[in-house]
């Protein structure tokens, strides 16, 4: 038993090196080449920022496990952040305005989930439309007169407050990694999702109502996307009707760097939070080393497909060596 | 014995491979001469895959040398493996289910045709389409499957078109990784005549199978394995299959299937008029508790179908089924499970491994309820436990119970389903070859533990395309042929001859 235990933590370790070697180099790097970099004040700041990303792709790697996909969360996250801004301007108890925007984005996710299993229509292609259709439906909401001057005092506090020094944004991100660790690990939710993802066949014949587990799983990516949402909209204290665009590919890529695979069967809840916080550091070294808004890109490009063929070159030796 | 050194096509010295926690081949040496068949046996996961992979360029091996006619060479990849001239067809399906027959067995080197001077070349369809068809039609008459997707067609026809790929290469060796899994008999046949005389052609072939009576009918030689390395290699006149069986395991064991008598209860799975349009016609019968019932027929005679559509895994359009003397409606697996029945399909690849996932859960992820605690925790600790005691029972060769079931060998991968079914305790266990790839050792294990099962009160239904099992096993056995259950044999009626003349409609 122990020695099977000691070996299991190896390996496992071996499969999550990749990214921790290149979020310590380019910690490390930074570190050494700015001196702004390693201050309390910026690196809360930088936790902060990558929040909101983090809490999509929590979502967004359930899905990808299942061997599906989500694009629809960018929008999902800018609408459900909209209506609850709207229904507070227009008076909703803050609570129930959470509230509605949470069960908007649940229903929407679970909305996906069924045309995808019950139409057949493809995930790309059903998520794609939903990426559409919640953005139209925000411009809708934003046409009269822009989502602002709703956020109250407590509201605001939700992405602006501190507790024991750190952002509340900071600690609401722990609450959802442990939630979601535990529901990834240690339920049979978790193991029917990769269990659908590595052999949806199989998982059927072993009695797995595969369009459930694959509904639930959108239902969830949805909520986490209006979590990530009305977060936001608490940190802006005002909702344009572009907020959230391209969430989606910064959430696939915080998962894929995390070693989630985008052909299903594998995830991990740590990889994606690790994943979250390399996009959060690239974007933060750069902004403080002042670079080009062209090399941003470009060099934003060139880490990711580096930290992608990392984790995999480690995880591959892992298997072989 | 001594061997011309140009006899000598291919020459292995010193393999040595290493995975994890695992050595899969160590100091493996052996010859492969000109034109003979050599065989290579052992127990699941002694390393015969694992010596093929690296022979055809997908394993790179730590250390050793691999001689081609005399030459020393590095072989990266299957395409530098085709050049030397070794073609293989793997253990695992490797085709392509998008792709039609013709599209697969010409992927990658197809064959062009110049359309406009020397120029402008398009591919050579008609040339690729009558070669695939002159190969494939060896095997069988009709060819009006060569532009299906070969997803659509079933395990056998998909297994036929893999090795006329692998024939369609011009090659000097071919090396085939147990081709006759879920072939039936005289489709084997067929395969040998196929080998012989590729054999008088001069081509060399190497041949993994764990039916160890067919090599007696094929090899020239016997290449032993076990625990990665070769014990021995010896002709074919100077050994016996009791003899290769001990060489294998390491100590004398029984090959033969002993049945013990169980009293017969109450019927316990019930199926009546069981229809399924173009595929299942009026299909009637019953288990008993303590009964082992069989099906026998011919690849294609609707035995996969039967069995699918009573666990719900087919849709079908009439049919009752009764479990316990209760009516059952059974529209999916899941409901299938509840209701006591539990399947082990065909397909290891495709319906069976969740090879992503580990042996342990593998193992409890068709009872899940058994191994949740209170609030859908899951108890880790109790499902090590319950996998490390099947992975005990059955022998199953694994570093540890977290190994992915990816990393196991085939046979491995067919005990770890095993164990997934066995771990759900249903009323009625139903077995679609249940030992394909099993070794002999472990096919005794087997044997033992469906024994159990009925002894405990369970009832199996099972359906095999090797004879002497089904006949070993079975207390009953169903014939079917075209769809229909044509007729019954309790186990004294039952001999290869009757059973075979009513499986191919000789009834009629
Ligand atoms: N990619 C891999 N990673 C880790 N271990 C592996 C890998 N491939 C094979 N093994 C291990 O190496 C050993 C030899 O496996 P191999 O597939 O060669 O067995 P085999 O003789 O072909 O068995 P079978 O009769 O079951 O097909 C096994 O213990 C297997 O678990
Ligand atoms: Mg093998």
């Amino acid at each position: 038993m122990n020695t099977h235990t000691r070996k299991l933590i190896k390996l496992n370790a071996r499969e999550g090196l990749g990214v921790s070697i290149i979020l310590v180099i380019l910690f490390v790097f930074l570190s050494v080449s700015s001196e702004y970099f390693l201050t309390v004040e910026n690196i809360t700041n930088l936790l902060m920022h990558s929040v909101f990303v983090m809490l999509v792709a929590f979502g967004v790697m359930f899905v990808l496990s299942t061997g599906g996909i989500d694009l629809s969360v960018g929008s999902v996250l800018g609408l459900c952040g909209g209506v609850t801004g709207w229904l507070m301007m227009n008076g909703t108890n803050m609570w129930l305005a959470i509230l509605a925007g949470l069960l908007l984005g649940t229903l929407i996710g679970a909305f996906n989930g069924m045309i995808i299993t019950r139409l057949r229509i493809s995930p790309f292609l059903a998520t794609f439309a939903m990426l559409y259709i919640a953005r139209g439906l925000l411009l809708l909401f934003t046409i009269n007169e822009p989502i602002r001057n709703f956020a109250t005092p407590e509201f605001a506090f939700l992405a602006q407050g501190y507790w024991l020094g750190i952002p509340m944004p900071v600690w609401i991100a722990l609450a959802v990694f442990l939630i979601c660790y535990f529901l990834f690990n240690s339920t049979s939710f978790g193991r029917f999702v990769v269990a659908v993802g590595s052999n949806q066949e199989a998982a059927h014949l072993s009695g797995i109502s595969t369009n459930s587990i694959k509904i639930r799983v959108y239902a969830l990516s949805g909520l986490l996307a209006a979590s990530a949402g009305i977060l936001l909209s608490s940190r802006l204290t005002a909702v344009q009707p572009l907020m959230g665009t391209s969430y989606e590919l910064d959430a696939i890529a915080a998962a894929v760097i995390g070693g989630t695979s985008m052909f299903g069967g594998k995830g991990s809840v740590t990889g994606v939070a690790i994943g979250a916080i390399i996009l959060a550091l690239i974007s933060n070294g750069l902004d403080l080393l002042a670079v080009n808004q062209f090399y941003r890109l470009i060099i934003t490009g060139l880490i990711i497909i580096i930290a992608v063929g990392v984790e995999r070159y480690t995880s591959t030796r892992a298997k072989t060596a | 014995m001594t061997v011309e050194e140009d006899q000598v096509l291919l020459s292995l010295s010193g393999i040595t491979k290493r995975f994890p926690g695992v050595l899969a081949l160590e100091n493996v040496s052996l010859d492969v001469r000109k034109g003979e068949v050599l065989a290579l046996v052992g127990e699941n996961g002694a390393g015969k895959s694992t010596l093929i992979k690296i022979l055809s360029g997908l394993y790179s091996k730590d250390s050793g040398e691999i001689r081609v006619r005399g030459k020393a060479v590095d072989i990266n990849g299957t395409k530098e493996a085709q050049a030397l001239g070794i073609s293989t067809i793997f253990q695992e399906p490797s085709l392509a289910p998008h792709l039609s027959a013709v599209q697969n067995v010409y992927l990658g080197r197809e064959l062009v045709k110049s359309v406009v001077g020397k120029a402008v070349r398009a591919m050579n369809e008609k040339e690729m389409y009558l070669e695939t068809a002159r190969l494939y039609q060896k095997f069988f008459p009709s060819v009006e499957d060569l532009h299906r997707p070969v997803g659509e067609l079933d395990a056998l026809k998909n297994r036929v078109i893999e090795i006329v790929k692998a024939l369609s290469v011009d090659c000097s060796v071919v090396i085939m990784d147990e081709p006759t899994a879920a072939l039936a008999e005289h489709e084997r046949e067929v395969l040998f005549d196929f080998i012989r005389l590729l054999k008088a052609q001069g081509v060399s072939i190497i041949y993994v199978s764990h039916h160890l009576r067919e090599l007696f009918l094929l090899a020239d030689r016997i290449t032993v394995m076990r625990d990665g390395k070769n014990v021995a290699t010896v002709n074919k006149e100077d050994t016996n299959i009791d003899h290769l069986v001990s060489m294998m395991v390491g100590r004398e064991i029984s090959n033969h299937i002993v049945k013990e008598k169980v009293p017969l209860g109450k019927v316990v799975l019930e199926v009546s008029d069981l229809n399924r349009r173009g595929v299942l016609k009026d299909i009637n019968f019953h288990v008993k508790q303590g009964e082992i019932v069989g099906i026998a027929g011919l690849a294609g005679s609707g035995r996969t179908e039967t069995v699918r559509a009573v666990v719900g895994a087919d849709p079908i359009h009439s049919g009752k089924v009764v479990v316990d003397g209760r009516p059952r409606r059974i529209r999916s697996p899941r409901d299938a499970i509840q209701a006591g029945i539990g399947l082990l399909p065909e397909n290891r690849k495709l319906h069976g491994a969740l090879i992503e996932l580990t042996v342990s859960q593998n193992i409890t992820v068709a009872s899940i309820k058994r191994i949740l605690g209170q609030r859908f925790v899951l108890k880790k600790r109790k499902e090590t436990l319950i996998a490390e005691d099947y992975v005990k029972r059955l022998g199953i060769k694994t570093p540890h119970v977290n190994q992915k079931v990816r990393f196991l060998s085939g046979g491995n991968q067919q005990k770890v389903i095993l164990a997934k079914w066995l771990f759900t305790q249903p009323k009625v266990l139903i077995f679609d070859e249940p030992t394909q790839g099993i070794d002999v050792g472990a096919k005794v294990e087997v044997y033992n533990l469906i024994a159990e099962f009925v002894r405990d009160g369970g009832a199996v239904l099972m359906v095999s395309s090797e004879l002497p099992e089904l006949m070993g096993l079975s207390d009953r056995i169903y014939v079917m042929h075209k769809g229909r259950f044509v007729c019954e044999f309790s186990r004294e009626e039952a001999t290869e001859e009757n059973i075979m003349m009513y499986a191919s409609g000789g009834h009629e």
